[in-house]
């Protein structure tokens, strides 16, 4: 194998691409789909199969045929049923990859009682996957006793991750082993996964994780999946295989966010305090959600917020659909809930004209106050000194007060200008989900060698430059070293002990900690034990959540990290588009590392927040994604971005970092929505938000 | 069909078919790996090059357009001095990308360095529209480039004195 030299690319991260990867002999391998999302698989039947080429079917499966590990049976191959349109039902692999490609396309695969895909209409079924329910207080009889009552859905669109690059892994024999590259957050997935399929022992597999890029949370067992694929081509080839999707094909058939529909009916009392809310939470999850149960606990605690809500009914729902498989995006589901919640309590403070800030202020849960999950705070939130501060830094109140002055007064759009500004706030919490073990069980190995030099191999170690320099940077500030002497390993299961997956800022919240136990423990041994130190830290996820027939159980707020964000908009008054002018996000979340970085993170995922609030939306029909919907996807441009402030609140050297990643798509898309509801004179309740004439008009026609 | 053109400022033939892109020659025949053949409907901006100082989509190229042209990749551009104002730039700026754009987002740089000497926040922001990435954030961007502005027009400023 020959890792092309890095040095070429000039200053790219020394981890390869998977595209770059060149060896001798390799063969491509594509998949061949199910043309229709019901039925059952008769047989595959390639059109021709010219000699080198290779079809592997689910036949050729020697062990596990469904991925591990997970709450629902997804097949490496489907062997019989059909789910979801453009399910892999056989795999084609030879040694060009247009031939290849052509073989996987013109494959007949023959169905028995599959109905034509036009039967097929949208992507909601009633077909449910999970389903919790909780109810505290008597909220029947507290509607009847509401002064104030909203009632609204809010919906958000399906999410297109858009990888840095597209999904994809390869595989090849090393003597008596196979190794597996591809870009992952979950390598010990991946290995037992490939162990699982090939019915070998993992000691037979390794795992090499190659450059990840930005994944929003997409790469958490679907790459796992791959690489079972490459593993089958590669050991039915007898030659390295790589399967990579095209990003087309990644855009119609590879996991995507799940859809979120979220009906909120909420009342206040006379006095104007909350009252009463019921919700209804509904997931369309694809064909199946690997992280349904863990996606409906986030939703639940965010949509209760962290306000006074003394009757509660929250109904969360996860349902099947013809889609692909469908789950996390920077995040478990939060984000759209937060975005309904958050337009909410925009809209009640709306309705009896009160700022909003302040009005979202006083609904905060007090210390000691219970909230419905059962925590009681042992602090107050932050949430009231954030709105402050983010309120002054942008001028918040006069704004608020003088365009909703305008809107009112305004009887044609020719009357001032079409301005609105809103705000939002919300929480990330580490200790949320995820309480099975795989899941949640975290390990990291720091050793420092004779030389001085501090190796730490995790898998859950930073990706990127800047990340991977403030672990440096702290692992040497604990134990006194210069920064150069710290080398992170890169990802592979050879070296570093299991984990679980990357996600939600543990990189920060769980392996982060997990180094500074590491170096503090050599710390302590290094002038008493001689050189080598190895040191094996592990923890499981403290706090997890839980939401049984019993209720929500767990301490949501004990780790959270909150931030309050603004957003300003202005229309164009011919044509209704909107323009944000200006984001103000104000953030607590303990200790910040790098602030520099942090600042550099956060905007960058506000950005990310901005395109899902204004445009970005992948759209399907008859069970499949549109063709067209492909070619008009197109990330949030750089031209649009209105300048971004991040406030960072400083909590002293002893606060501990919490995770920052999620809280601008937790905030950002309720106070742009609410923005743009004020400028545009009219209630918006859907993601991507549609303030322009032109959408409308093509909808009525 | 052969095709005879300068890369990265050596005289260079390959063997291609009519339907070869150019990215996946650089890619394929040449070890040029910094371009990466990703949307391959010149929108995602990762295969940038420059044919005859003239920033392209390499995947939108077929390989026999570049016949008797320059072509300077990802990996000749770092050679020249043009770039160290770039790199310069990106380092004060703590600029930090995924690696996967970086190229074509550096390419996008130096061509509106080339073409402007002092660009004003409008025109570094249309430039890097031409890359699509989630990973970077446009401040920094703009800094990184303002940066390197200054660096170039300092390093020039040296070169006339002397």
């Amino acid at each position: 194998m020959s890792d092309r030299p890095a040095a070429r690319e000039g200053r790219s991260p020394t981890i390869a691409a998977l595209s770059d990867i060149a060896m001798p002999g390799l063969v491509h391998v594509a998949q061949v789909r199910a043309p229709a999302g019901e039925g059952r698989l008769r047989r595959v039947v390639p059109r021709q199969m010219p000699r080198g080429y290779r079809l592997v079917t689910a036949a050729d499966i020697e062990g596990s045929a469904f991925l591990p590990g997970l709450d629902v049976k997804i097949p490496i191959l489907a062997s019989d049923s059909i789910s979801w349109i453009g399910e892999p039902v056989a795999l084609v692999a030879g040694p060009d990859p247009d031939i290849v490609a052509e073989l996987a396309r013109t494959a007949s695969v023959e169905l028995e009682g599959a109905r034509p895909p036009e039967a097929e209409n949208g992507r909601l079924s009633e077909r449910v996957i999970a389903k919790r329910l909780l109810v505290s207080g008597d909220p029947d009889g507290a509607f009847s006793k509401a002064a104030i009552l909203i009632d609204d859905t809010w919906s958000s669109s399906i999410l297109e991750h858009w990888y840095s690059e597209p999904q994809g892994a390869l595989a090849h024999f090393d003597y008596d082993r196979i190794v597996i590259h591809t870009a992952t957050q979950w390598p010990s997935h991946v290995l037992e996964t490939v162990s699982a399929v090939l019915g070998c022992r993992p000691a037979e597999v390794r795992v090499k994780a190659t450059r990840l890029g930005v994944h929003l949370d997409g790469k958490i067992w679907y790459p796992s999946m791959l690489a079972a694929h490459a593993a089958l081509a590669a050991k039915a080839c007898k030659a390295p295989a790589r399967i990579l999707l095209t990003r087309e094909e990644d855009f119609r058939y590879s996991p995507k966010s799940a859809q979120a529909s979220i009906w909120i009916k909420a009342g206040l009392d006379a006095d104007n305090n909350p009252l009463v809310m019921d919700a209804t939470l509904r997931f369309d999850m694809g064909a199946s959600g690997p992280f349904a149960a863990d996606m409906l606990v986030e939703a639940g605690i965010s949509v209760l917020g962290a306000y006074r809500w003394p009757n509660v009914r929250v109904e969360a729902v996860a349902l099947a659909s013809k889609g692909p498989p469908s789950g996390a995006f920077a995040g478990l589901g939060a984000a759209g809930v937060f975005f309904a919640s958050g337009s909410m309590m925009s809209r009640l403070a709306e309705t009896i004209e009160e700022d909003p800030i302040s009005f979202k202020n006083r609904c905060l849960l007090g210390r000691a106050e219970r909230h419905p999950s059962g925590e009681s705070l042992r602090t107050a939130t932050p949430l009231p000194s954030i709105g402050d501060r983010i309120a002054r830094s942008s001028d918040f109140a006069r704004k608020h007060a003088s365009y909703e002055l305008v809107r009112k007064r305004r009887t044609s759009r020719a009357d001032g200008p079409l301005r609105g500004i809103g705000y939002s706030q919300a929480f990330q919490a580490d200790g949320m989900a995820s309480s099975k073990a795989p899941l949640s069980r975290y390990a990291l190995e720091a050793t420092l060698g004779k030389d001085l030099g501090l190796t730490i191999a995790c898998h859950g170690a930073p990706s990127r430059p800047g990340p991977i320099e403030t672990w440096k940077e702290e692992a040497a500030r604990v134990l006194g070293l210069p920064t150069e002497s710290v080398s992170i390993l890169e990802p592979d299961t050879d070296t570093a002990p299991p984990s679980g997956p990357g996600i939600r800022s543990r990189s920060v919240t769980v392996s982060g900690r997990l180094l500074a136990r590491a170096c503090a423990a050599i710390a302590k041994r290094r002038f008493r034990d001689p050189l080598p130190i190895s040191v094996r830290s592990t923890a499981g996820v403290e706090r997890c959540l839980t939401w049984t027939e019993e209720g929500i159980e767990g301490q949501p707020f004990s780790q959270a990290s909150w931030a309050g964000a603004v957003v300003e908009v202005e229309l164009d008054p011919w044509t209704m588009v909107a323009r944000p002018t200006g984001i103000w996000l104000c953030i607590d979340a303990g200790r910040i590392l790098s602030p520099d970085r942090a600042t550099k993170a956060i905007r960058a995922a506000a950005m990310d927040a901005l395109g899902a609030s204004m445009g970005e939306s992948v759209t399907f029909a008859d069970g499949i994604v549109e063709e067209g919907s492909y070619f008009s996807y197109v990330l949030q441009s750089p031209r649009d971005i209105p300048p971004i402030m991040v406030d960072f609140i400083d909590p002293g050297r002893d606060a501990a970092p919490r995770g920052i990643g999620e809280l601008p798509f937790h905030c950002v898309p309720a106070a742009y929505v609410s923005a743009a509801s004020q400028a545009a004179g009219k209630p918006l309740s859907s993601l991507p938000a549609q303030t322009a004439e032109y959408p409308q008009r093509k909808r009525e026609r | 069909m052969t095709i005879t053109f300068i890369l990265n400022g050596e005289d260079v033939s390959v063997r291609a078919t009519s339907g070869d892109r150019l990215v996946d020659v650089l890619r394929e025949d040449f070890g040029l790996i910094a371009a990466k053949a990703d949307c391959r409907k010149g929108t995602c901006g990762k295969c940038l090059v420059l044919v005859d100082g003239r920033l392209v989509p390499s995947c939108m190229i077929p390989a026999f357009k570049v016949r008797g042209k320059e072509v300077v990749t990802f990996e000749g551009f770092v050679q020249t001095v043009e770039y160290e104002d770039i790199r310069q730039g990106v380092e004060e700026a703590g600029l930090e990308t995924c690696g996967f754009c970086e190229s074509g987002l550096l390419l996008a740089l130096g061509s509106l360095l080339d073409s402007s000497a002092r660009p004003s926040r409008e025109e570094v922001l249309e430039a890097i529209s031409s890359v699509q990435c989630r990973c970077t954030d446009p401040e920094t961007t703009i800094a990184a480039a303002l940066a390197a502005a200054d660096h170039r027009a300092r390093r020039t400023y040296r070169r006339d004195r002397q």
